[in-house]
């Protein structure tokens, strides 16, 4: 099993003992990563999470969002994986809140002659409610890759190390440029993640850091297009 | 190309014998049996257990150097 990158990630801090983040900040067109292994799909604690009724598809590790730029997904499925779960599969994204589909959508098409799903889209900020990440189903497969397409594109990471990953809820929203949103504390520990510098009051939040919530909510203020992520766990 | 990431041990739970190990974008969880008897086996086991893609296997930054306590808000 083998990742391999040319990404230029960074390590940002492990808060708390529980959530790490690391980013690739501002990355041109065309850094990528792959790997060749299902373990690789990381954070479910090396297991896999089946979906619970549809055949084929399994739980992503809910541990990263594209906050800039565009990106290319391919998957080389598994052979075991029918063209019927792959339709299955199309279907359950085009149809609720678990696709990837942001303000403008996103569409994926399949190769049957390589057995191959391709997912493209750019980052937009038309979300102004907590939804769940993009991708959070996905086929099974070994050999996949994401490539950055954009001018210039940010991936956000944050990764669940306190040995429960499946204890904790991920949700994202958008708040665009010049806007103001009431952001409410979810769960009894409860973290938010901001892609942009954004102010509370007088006080700056920083990009890419883990803050806790401990209010019933923060109001936030956002000079530049923003996606915020938000983990929480009993 | 191959990957510059640095690997770093996050995490050691002795009790349930787990260690994760963050490598760039990816942190993977896994379990020693036996455990071993000194940190550095345990340091050296769980970085073999990570894929290498390149020969840089220099554990920086460490734990401590990224550990930070959340601002609270």
């Amino acid at each position: 099993m083998t990742i391999t990158t040319d990404m230029d990630f960074s390590v940002h801090g492990a808060y708390d003992d529980r959530i790490v983040i690391g980013v690739a900040v501002n990355n041109p067109a065309g850094r990528h990563m792959t790997r060749d292994s299902q373990n690789d799909v990381a954070h479910n604690e090396g297991q896999e999470v089946p979906h619970p009724f549809l055949p084929g598809v399994l739980k992503s590790g809910e541990h990263h969002i594209l906050v800039k730029g565009g990106c290319t997904i391919i998957s080389d499925l598994n052979a075991a994986v029918t063209a019927e779960q792959v339709q299955g599969y199309l279907d359950h994204f085009e149809s609720n809140d678990e696709g990837m589909r942001d303000a403008n959508g996103a569409a994926p098409s399949y190769n049957a002659t390589d057995h191959q799903l391709t997912i493209s889209y750019d980052v937009e900020f038309g979300q102004p409610n907590w939804r769940v990440l993009p991708m959070l189903w996905v086929p099974k497969t070994d050999v996949g890759s994401i490539n950055f397409t954009g001018e210039s594109n940010s991936l956000l990471c944050f990764t669940r190390v306190d040995g429960e990953p499946s204890a904790w809820t991920i949700r994202y929203r958008d708040i665009q440029a010049g806007q103001s949103a009431d952001l409410a504390k979810d769960g009894n520990i409860c973290y938010m993640i901001f892609s942009e510098p954004v102010t509370v009051g007088s006080q700056t939040l920083d990009a890419f850091v883990a803050y806790k919530i401990t209010s019933s909510s923060i109001s936030i203020s956002a000079t530049n297009d923003t996606k915020v992520v938000r983990l929480h766990r009993d | 190309m191959t990957s510059t990431q640095k690997k770093v041990l996050l995490r050691v739970d002795p009790e349930k014998h787990a260690v994760f190990v963050q490598q760039g974008l990816v942190v993977h969880g896994f379990i020693l049996n036996p455990w071993p008897d000194t940190d550095a086996e345990i340091e050296a086991q769980a970085f073999a257990q990570v894929p290498l893609v390149d020969d840089d296997v220099s554990r920086l930054p460490t734990p401590d150097n990224i550990r930070r306590e959340a601002t609270e808000l």
